[in-house]
């Protein structure tokens, strides 16, 4: 049996090396620059989403301001227009409901295909 | 030969190539110091050293250019293969399943593999270091982070181990 000394000695002079050093570093460099551009994508998504958010910011603050005669017209006239009744609301739901109802119908039995020619 | 510190300076002055002649010059010795680590695991070896230069390169503008960048590469390294041992036992319960079907390309002195085979992964770090690279406790401690007089009893008791 070999002593403590001797392996020691022995690994020392044990030369490892890379199975294709040309390739290993090639390829470390491709994987640092994908790195990089990652890195840059994302600080400009940073930088062009903090400057949509600035820019909405301000055209939003704007608006306001712009909108201004806008909405104080809308409000006058809407004040002016009788309010709906649930009554209203109630009907025009069921006319819908009745349109649709029968367009269905009319669609199951085909009758839509022969209106159709018709139309043309 | 330019000296590794002219290559970092270079590389952070926005020259990737001087990078490549840094990882030429050292990935034999790091893939040395690797295989010694993992115990002849080739893959392994080969994955913790590119996973070394790539986590260097990150870090690069915080190296102290005043010391010797392949003392600090083998502190990387060292980190590298301690946050490897990590991965690797957060997926036992899966390697297990498969350990029939996975056997590594083991390679090297198996006499030296042997011999540190009793030591922690801990131990086999500060043993490497000291007897196969010949760093000094306080280089050691420096790499590591620790105290001098504790990586002189954690050698001493690996020692202990191995007699």
């Amino acid at each position: 049996m070999k002593s403590f000394e001797t392996i020691i000695e022995q690994e020392k002079k044990v030369n490892y090396s890379q199975r294709n050093k040309q390739l290993f570093s090639f390829y470390t460099l491709t994987l640092i620059a994908q790195e990089q551009a990652a890195k840059r994508v994302r600080r400009k998504l940073l930088i062009s989403a903090s400057v949509l958010s600035m820019v909405l910011l301000l055209v939003l603050d704007k608006s306001n301001q712009l909108s201004a005669p806008i909405n104080q017209f809308l409000s006058h006239h809407l004040a002016t227009i009788n309010p709906i009744g649930l009554m209203d609301i109630a009907l025009m739901a069921m006319a819908s409901y009745a349109m649709t109802g029968l367009l269905l119908f009319m669609t199951k039995n085909h009758k839509i295909s022969r209106l159709l020619p018709r139309l043309k | 030969m330019e000296s590794d510190q002219e290559l970092v300076r270079r590389t952070l002055s926005g020259g990737n190539h001087h990078y490549g002649v840094l990882i030429q010059r050292y990935a034999d010795y790091l893939f040395g110091l690797c295989m010694r680590l993992t115990t002849g695991n080739r893959d392994l070896s080969e994955d913790i050293s590119q996973q070394s230069f790539l986590k260097s390169y990150r870090y690069l503008t915080s190296f102290d250019q005043k010391k010797s960048y392949k003392h600090w590469l083998t502190g990387i390294t060292v980190n590298c293969f301690k946050d490897m041992l990590l991965k690797e036992q957060r997926y036992t319960s899966l390697e297990l399943v498969e350990e029939s079907a996975h056997s590594p390309d083991l390679d090297g002195n198996s006499e030296f593999f042997d011999l540190i085979k009793p030591l922690t992964e801990d131990e086999k770090i500060l043993f490497t270091l000291k007897y196969i690279y010949e760093y000094q406790n306080n280089e050691i401690a420096e790499l590591l982070d620790r105290k001098t007089g504790t990586v002189k009893s954690q050698i001493s008791r690996a020692m202990e181990k191995l007699k």
